[in-house]
């Protein structure tokens, strides 16, 4: 019994349909052929499918992730956290040690230079960087308090993606997608938008089967490999495909004991509806000019990141379940506060914003979970004068829609923005509370490989309670 | 020369420990010995170490064979050495054993015969390294006793020829009855009155939890150990046994401690301990889940094979047509009667063999990875004979290919990788090492310490096995915290090796004793002090980002050294060239110098021209001014240059700084720069660099430090000194400049860099200027030292510096000068009595670049004038451009100036390769001449060959350098240290045998452990491997774990005679190949019955074989390879192009590439270690096959391929494509319906543009349809 409605049409296909029409009956779009294992850990009625939507532990308050990933690190104290006293004390050593692992210079703190504002009812203070996410601050919940474990970028991406530091694990789009199936066969479950030169580990799925590994995406033309045949016309690529089912029919003779058969030949005809069907929800083109402008694809600066977010959206309203969308723009800000991070900041504001208002437009903002931000944010001293240096110790990242109390600001760091003093959430904690919010037990999902039983959160994680609305 | 050879298995009660037992060879010769008795003995050979321990035992049971059979003697001798063997009666002509094999001898040298039934037994007994199995049953044998696994040896080997037919399994029932007899009222005495009390009383504190005083009483061998008080049982000898003197309450030790035992439950230990203190082997031997020990840190037992039933043999237990109820009929080798008497006993049969088609089709995808091609089905078909498929395996295992594809086995667990430089060094290598048979234990060894096994000649180098050493070095591991680095790299390796050869998790241990089973976190830092007592990464590496590789060379010492100095003349014509180049730049800037006054107005006009002419660039400008535009680029930024900021005094004094004794320092803050002395007479480590007796050192910071000198005389002076880097390991180098200033106006006087070692002053870009510099009192000359990289921020050097009057009156040293007294204040006077004279400063703020421009009241001037010139006043600046030229013409009072304009700083001196077209032809021709010559010198000797791998000694500056124990990492962390551990292997493993480490890091000892008998698991685990890969599921479902969370064997007693059998056969993995595929299981059907497949869904019990979908290297192999265009060759560095034809094998895999067919079809990830593939079935893989050009143009070649496009006739077309690609014929089914498909097509075009459609279209469209079905995608 499924918590989720599978049978629910979305994008013109319901699974029910599917199954239906496909050959044989046979309804699964993937199959392990070996995943004993994988089966042990959780119950599924279809206990051969790699994608068919299973049960979560509990009532979960979203179907679907949205991760807005800014690579690189945004500034906190600049755009959600400010710091009075930074300003104050501008110029002034630091007063305390630093880290251990501190990278380069410590030099003076630096106020940030931009205005914040409170905004909404709730009164957020949000940057004037950011006048467009700051308008949807009501539906946000602000953690100020958030603290990774490494001060380097391809370290702290993959603890971010994944929990671990430095050896291979599955990302936390692979886990989902291992916990709970996707909602749309005819889709990839889990989509990686526009990683461009990122490491394959963020969205890999390691020791999971490789079934679960993200989509990537960069290309947003021609979003999935080999989608369309260039020579074969599609009535004569349908009767190659009949030609295939025959002759598998005919080696099906005296093996039919084996469901790895059954579930290739399915796998031909699903192939071949997707082919039909994925690209209509790659077409951005169909969306209208309004809800396109609302993501700003009306201006250069905006336009790649907006097309990302629109491409989010059509993917979670046609039932994938994780999709992470990389900002273009970089966040690497050890120089140009002052003059790079406002051009940052204005190619994601409108289209951030955007896909906020059209999701919660759409009612689709209460089952589908958005999270921004990146690996680390920014350290509150100055670095080669206008730059600041990555900062694991207290940053802010931010989450909206499913199941979050918008308008809430949880943790805090201290008084110029350096460590984390209050409600410290770690990225343990809040991978635990995304799969809390998915319906998921974080110690519950795990998965056999070697013999050992692993888990997203290893032996960590608390569910950040305070959050859920 | 044909031979049967039989193997004998004695099973010999020792030590009332546990069984020895001995595998004898012994070769029947078929042909001259047939019929007639010999009186040769039988000699019985066994590993030289078990000699003394079993051979009384083994007399005893020969005795007993002997009379039973008096016709036949049998002679104990020690194992013979290569010479013995080499001239023995038996013993191949023209054969030699390689010296070093012979600890593999195991089993078979007898030369001998067995009478009666009139075969001739003569023995051989070298390294057998490819040993085949085939059925074979010759003569009538002695009755009862025996069970009868016959086989058929063939054998093939480089250098000769022999067949020899090899017969498994005449198993004596080795216990003699009375024996038994004797023990076993012993054994029931100890089983009913003394284990019970053992258990209850005394395993909580001294057994498998827990060990209190390092004694443990539950197993006899313990108990004779000891603990830290000695042995506690003394073998009949209750009195003396320590044991009986603490349940007596005899002594301090009363035991157990709250409890006496009772009187005669002490009489019961005390009689056990007099008759022996007899433990049977059967608790050890049984494989019972609470038996006390795991099954796998067991010893492998010996086994004997299952002998069928005698009242069922030779009758029919099974209705399925073909295959047999009875054992002795359908077995072929021993595997089959463990796994015939497991379906015996649930009343199961096995299938039946599979045709010949499915089972050449299965066996050359198993050990080529690649379809069986047309001829060799023909061939396969044709051969009628009996060992018709024990050729096909002999010729696929003596195939190159088939190391491509058992190799890529052992990199999936290796976590291989072709991201760095010379990994496919090792790929090659374990391709060579399956190739060759390389003997496992060997294979073992060399990953582990190849860089330390002995050379075949002295000061050579063992190539190979350095390369091999690479497994340990190509980890995922990066990270900015070295430290952390450091213990990740040990944890990965500890991984690796764990999991890959012991098939355990050992490194679960680090944060933690394991959960489940019993490896401690001791255990883990026994073994992580032997892998940080080694480095993989060079100690640059460590201070670094730290992601580069040792590159260990694999040449001579000598070949090294020509290396070395060729390397030395590279850079000696380098550092030529170079200044050969500067001399060339410097008289171009002169040749420049009389149009200076044209560049200053021509910068002052380009930068206000007109608006009308805003749009032009400099290019266009100074083509229609006829200057250079690098120069006028370069002029505009050199007179805009703003004026220096003053350098500032360090001004806070320390003391024993960074807590060193007698090390003084000038400093401002962390990472600003400091001065620093070390007034002690001894060298002074700090972090990782070296602060050198009685020396002045600077960190220059991230902006730069100065010393400065200002002159309290008017003369002429010299300078000298020299800058070492002192911390050479890390950091980039710096920079340095002198200048010399009055009265604000500075002029460089040379400028240099000093990476990685000692650069004198007297070696810069300018040296004559320092031997002569004519100083005033208030002059100042500053040493400037700068990182050469904004990015780094710290690079620690050693400053000399000594000022020297021409006139000879005299001499400051800044050393001498400053070093005693340090901190009496900054300016610091000298030794002559002239106060503030030396002063050291912080650049910060200073904007003191490289290239700064010179400060010279002339430009000061020029730049005034033109800053507040209006464009309507142009004509006024003309006259000041002409007066700064004329000065400067004048040479005398400006010859500062000039030396700057024609120095490195110069805005004429040409800086990018571009630029150097403006030189003069004769200097371009003379430049180009030069650039040649060095780079023919650089080619004139191929690069070092090297390979990453691993050497002796911990990091040099890391956590724990040279060799040593490491602490335990309290919960995993390096900050929070435990107790020291010292190096050792996993205690459960080697029960109390640990081999003492008493040089080196150890890694020759674990070498050794892994590689040896005395392992339980090394064996185990790569036999399971093998069987895995075989059968498509391991006899140990979980490969790479054995312990307590993995799954139990499917047939335990199969897995230890496997294992036996391997180290028997000289760990020959072929040997292995040939026992399990020659077997009737191997080659039993995949189409099971229905009874089976109710009874037995995952098919544990072996009754049929496990279909299996093709890996990702298969199917881009095999549709390479009949599409015709498979490129087979071997070896070498991976080929970058995703499209070639190479086998997949050969195309560059990365750890940040998941995309393409590998991933696509659930390829091993090279970031990890990966047991056993998933076999995903997912839609983007049939898109792939559907619409990737890549599979239509395989389809297409295949159409094209001569033997295909010669068959016109459809039927026959249709014949020669399935024997290609399935390996067999078609059914007049599916010819009809390809026919059909292709007539079809030819009227109803299956094209997007049917007007383009080619002729043979259809038939590629049908190729693909066949490429894509699931016969081509999976084998039977």
């Amino acid at each position: 019994m499924h918590a989720f409605d599978s049978d629910r049409t979305r994008a013109g296909t319901s699974r029910r349909q599917w199954l239906t029409t496909c050959a044989n009956g046979f309804g699964m779009l993937g199959l392990a052929g070996l995943l004993a294992e994988a089966q042990a850990a959780l119950p599924s009625d279809d206990a051969t499918s790699l994608f068919a939507p299973r049960q979560p532990h509990h009532a979960p308050q979203a179907k679907q992730v949205i991760f807005l990933f800014m690579g690189g690190g945004p500034s906190h104290v600049d755009l959600f956290d400010p710091k009075p006293r930074l300003t104050a004390d501008h110029g002034k050593p630091l007063p305390f040690e630093k880290p251990k692992l501190a990278r380069t210079t410590t030099e003076n703190l630096m106020a940030s230079p931009f205005a914040f504002r409170r905004h909404g009812e709730s009164g957020i203070e949000v940057s004037e960087l950011l006048p467009h996410v700051a308008a949807c601050v009501d539906e946000i919940c602000v953690v100020r308090s958030v603290v990774a474990d490494n001060v380097n970028h391809s370290n702290a991406c993959l603890q971010m993606h994944t929990g671990e530091q430095v050896f291979s694990r599955p990302s936390l789009g692979s886990w989902l997608l291992y916990g709970l199936g996707s909602e749309n066969q005819n889709l990839p479950g889990f989509v990686a938008i526009g990683p461009g030169g990122q490491d394959a580990g963020l969205w890999g799925s390691s020791f999971l089967p490789a079934a679960y590994q993200g989509t990537r995406m960069d290309d947003l033309k021609k979003p999935i490999a080999n989608l369309a045949n260039a020579r074969l016309s599609s009535a004569g690529q349908r009767r190659q495909l009949d030609l295939v089912r025959e002759l598998n029919q005919q080696h099906r003779h005296e093996r039919d004991n084996d469901s790895r058969l059954e579930a290739r030949i399915a796998s031909f005809e699903l192939a071949f509806r997707m082919q039909v069907q994925a690209p209509e929800a790659f077409d951005i083109g169909a969306e209208s000019p309004a809800v396109q402008k609302l993501y700003g694809l009306d201006e250069p600066r905006t336009a790649a990141f907006g097309k990302q977010c629109l491409l989010a959206r059509r993917l979670v309203e046609r039932g994938v379940r994780s999709v992470e969308v990389f900002s273009p723009a970089g966040w690497d800000h050890h120089t140009g506060i002052r003059t790079e991070l406002p051009a940052s900041c204005d190619s994601i504001d409108r289209p951030v914003a955007g896909l906020l208002t059209d999701l919660k437009a759409r009612g689709l903002l209460d089952e589908t979970l958005v999270l921004w931000g990146g690996e680390f944010g920014r350290s509150p001293v100055a670095q080669k004068g206008d730059g600041r240096d990555h900062h694991p110790y207290g940053f802010t990242m931010w989450l909206a829609g499913g199941g979050i109390r918008g308008g809430l600001v949880h943790g805090a760091t201290d008084e110029f923005g350096w460590h984390a003093v209050e409600d410290k959430v770690h990225v343990h904690d809040l991978h635990a509370t995304i799969l809390h919010l998915m319906g998921i037990d974080h110690e519950r999902l795990t998965y056999r490989y070697s013999g050992r039983d692993y888990r997203l959160t290893d032996v960590h994680g608390q569910v950040i309670h305070e959050i859920i609305a | 020369m044909n031979h049967r050879v039989r193997t004998v298995s004695l099973s010999v009660p020792w030590s009332r420990g546990f069984r020895v037992v001995v595998l004898l060879l012994i070769i029947l010769g078929t042909i001259s010995g047939c019929g007639k008795p010999v009186d040769r003995p039988i000699v019985i050979t066994f590993p030289a170490s078990a000699v003394g321990r079993v051979a009384e035992l083994l007399r005893k049971q020969l005795d007993r064979f002997e009379n039973e059979h008096p016709d036949i003697r049998i002679e104990l001798r020690r194992t013979p050495d290569a010479s013995e063997i080499q001239e023995s009666p038996g013993f191949p002509t023209g054969c030699r054993i390689q010296s070093g094999n012979i600890g593999n001898v195991y089993g078979g040298y007898v030369a001998s015969q067995w009478d009666s039934n009139s075969y001739q037994l003569s023995v051989i007994s070298y390294q057998l390294s490819v040993i085949s199995y085939q059925l074979s049953v010759e003569g009538d044998f002695p009755s009862g006793r025996f069970a009868i696994a016959p086989s058929v040896c063939s054998h093939s080997r480089e250098g000769f020829s022999v067949r020899f037919c090899v017969a498994l399994g005449l198993c004596f029932s080795a216990m003699p009855a009375s024996a038994q007899d004797e023990t076993a009222g012993a054994e029931t005495f100890f089983e009913t009155n003394i284990r019970p009390v053992l258990a209850a009383k005394c395993f909580k504190c001294h057994g498998t939890q827990k060990a209190t005083n390092g004694l443990r009483v539950d197993s006899r061998k313990t108990l004779i150990e000891g603990g830290k008080h000695g042995p506690a049982v003394v073998g009949g000898d209750p009195e003396g046994s320590l044991l009986i003197r603490a349940v007596r309450y005899q002594d301090e030790r009363k035991m157990p401690p709250n409890e006496r035992l009772s009187a005669e439950v002490v009489a019961d230990l005390e009689r056990w301990i007099a008759q022996g203190a007899i433990w049977p082997d059967a608790a050890i031997a049984k494989d019972a889940p609470d038996a006390g020990e795991h099954w796998a840190f067991r010893p492998v037992r010996s086994v004997k094979i299952p002998v069928p039933n005698r009242e069922d043999a030779g009758a029919p237990i099974g209705p399925s047509p073909g295959s047999s109820g009875c054992a002795s009929v359908w077995a072929s080798g021993p595997v089959d009667f463990f796994v015939f008497a497991k379906l015996q006993e649930h009343g199961l049969n096995p299938s039946e063999s599979a045709d010949k088609p499915t089972l050449l089709r299965r066996a050359t995808f198993d050990l080529i990875g690649l379809p069986p091609m047309p001829a060799e089905v023909d061939a396969f078909l044709a051969d009628e004979s009996p060992t018709a498929f024990a050729k096909v395996v002999d010729r696929l295992l003596a195939s190159p290919l088939y190391g491509q594809r058992w190799g890529r086995h052992w990199l999936d667990l290796v976590r291989y990788t072709d991201d760095f430089d010379e990994s496919w060094r090792y790929r090659d290598w374990v391709v060579n090492a399956f190739n060759a048979d390389l003997p496992y234990d060997q294979f073992v060894r060399q990953q582990i310490a190849g860089d330390l096994l002995p050379t075949s000649e002295p000061g050579g180098v063992h190539a190979d096995a350095i390369v091999a050493t690479t497994v340990l070095s190509i980890g995922p591991w990066t990270g900015i915290d070295r430290k952390k680095r450091l213990t990740d790299i040990a944890d990965d390796q500890i991984d690796i090796v764990s999991r890959s050869f012991l098939g355990l998790t050992i490194a679960c241990a680090r944060c933690h004793d394991h959960k489940f089973d019993p490896i401690t976190t001791a255990d883990y830092y026994g073994l992580a002090g032997i892998f940080l007592s080694s480095r993989v990464i060079p100690d640059e590496g460590y201070l670094s980002h730290g992601t580069t590789r040792l590159r260990i060379p694999l040449v001579g010492e000598a070949e090294v050294e020509r290396h070395r100095q060729h390397q030395a003349r590279v850079q000696e014509l380098e550092q030529c060239v170079q200044a050969e180049v500067e001399q060339h730049y410097a008289e171009f800037a002169r040749s420049l110098l009389p149009q200076i006054a044209r560049y200053l107005l021509a910068a002052w006009d380009y930068q206000h021209r007109p608006a009308d002419q805003a749009p032009l660039s400099i290019d266009e400008f100074t083509t229609r001014e006829s200057l250079h535009a690098f120069a006028l680029n370069q002029w505009i930024a050199y007179l805009k240059a703003p004026a220096l900021g003053e350098f500032l005094p360090l001004n806070v004094p320390e003391r024993d700084f960074d807590g060193e004794p007698g090390v003084l320092a000038w400093r401002v803050r962390a990472e600003r720069p400091w001065w620093a002395v070390n007034t002690n007479a001894q060298e002074v480590p700090i972090e990782t660099f070296c602060l050198p007796p009685r020396t002045l050192s600077i960190n220059p910071g991230t902006e730069g430090g100065a010393v400065g000198w200002k002159s309290p005389l008017t003369g002429t002076v010299k300078i000298t000194g020299k800058l070492t880097d002192a911390d050479p390991l890390d950091g980039v180098g710096v920079v340095w400049a002198i200048d010399h200033v009055r009265n604000r106006a500075r002029h460089e006087l040379s400028s240099g860099t000093c990476v990685n070692g000692t650069v004198k002053l007297e070696e810069g870009r300018t040296p004559q200027r320092l031997a002569a510099v004519e100083v005033q009192p208030g002059d100042e000359i500053f040493l400037q030292v700068r990182l050469r990289q904004g990015d780094a921020h710290y690079d620690i050097t050693n400053v000399e510096l000594v000022i020297t009057a021409l006139d000879g009156t005299a001499t400051w040293d800044l050393t001498r000068d400053v070093l005693d007294s340090f901190l009496v204040g900054n300016p610091h006077g000298d030794s002559l009595g002239n106060r503030a004279v030396w002063h050291f400063d912080d650049m910060a703020g200073s904007r003191r670049l490289e290239r700064m421009p010179a400060v010279d009241p002339l430009l000061e001037r020029w730049r005034t004038a033109s800053a507040k010139t209006a464009v309507a006043d142009r004509h006024e600046l003309e006259d000041t451009a002409r007066e700064v030229q004329q000065a400067l013409e004048g040479a005398g009072p400006h010859k500062a100036l000039v030396d700057d304009l024609t120095g490195s700083r110069s805005p004429f001196w040409v800086r990018a390769r571009d630029d150097a077209k403006y030189l003069s032809a004769e200097s371009q021709a003379a430049l180009a001449q030069l650039t040649a010559q060095l780079e023919a010198l650089k080619h004139s000797l191929p690069p070092l060959p090297c390979a990453h791998g691993v050497l002796e000694g911990g990091l040099r500056h890391g956590l724990y350098p040279g060799l040593q124990d490491a602490p335990i990492h309290i919960r995993g962390s390096y900050d929070q240290l435990g107790t020291r551990v010292p190096r050792h292997f996993p205690a459960v493993l080697v029960k109390g045998d640990q081999p003492l480490i008493c040089s080196g890091s150890g890694r020759m000892e674990l070498a050794r452990w892994l590689g040896s008998v005395d392992n339980p698991l090394t064996a185990r685990v790569l036999v399971n491997r093998l069987w895995q890969h075989h059968f498509g599921e391991g006899i140990v479902r979980t490969p790479s774990n054995f312990g307590a969370l993995g799954e139990r064997p499917t047939h335990p007693e199969m897995l230890d005679f496997l294992s036996a059998r391997f180290v028997e056969s000289g760990w020959s993995i072929k040997a292995m190949h040939w026992l399990m595929m020659l077997s009737s299981t191997y080659q039993q059907s995949s189409r099971a019955g229905a009874q089976s497949l109710k009874a037995d869904p995952e098919n544990r019990l072996l009754g049929r074989m496990n279909r299996q979908r093709l890996e990702a290297e298969a199917i881009h192999d095999a549709l390479l390879a009949v599409a015709g265009r498979l490129d087979a060759r071997p070896g070498g560095p991976a080929e970058t192009n995703p499209m070639s034809s190479r086998r997949m094998l050969y195309i560059k895999a990365t750890r940040s590439n998941r995309s393409g067919l590998g991933p696509l079809f659930d390829a091993a990830d090279a970031a990890m270690h990966v047991e056993r593939r998933t076999v995903s079935t997912v839609a983007p893989q049939a898109l792939y096959l559907m619409n990737d050009p890549w599979i239509a143009d395989a389809a297409r070649q295949l159409t094209e391929r001569p033997d295909i496009a010669a068959e016109t006739d459809p039927p026959r077309r249709i014949q020669a494509m399935y024997k290609l690609v399935f390996g067999r014929r078609p059914t007049p089914t599916e010819v009809e319906l390809g026919c059909g498909f292709v007539e079809r097509a030819k009227l109803e075009p299956l094209q997007r543009e049917p007007g383009s459609s080619e002729s043979g279209e259809p038939w590629v469209v049908y190729t693909q349809a066949l490429l894509l079905s699931n016969e081509f995608m999976f084998f039977d």
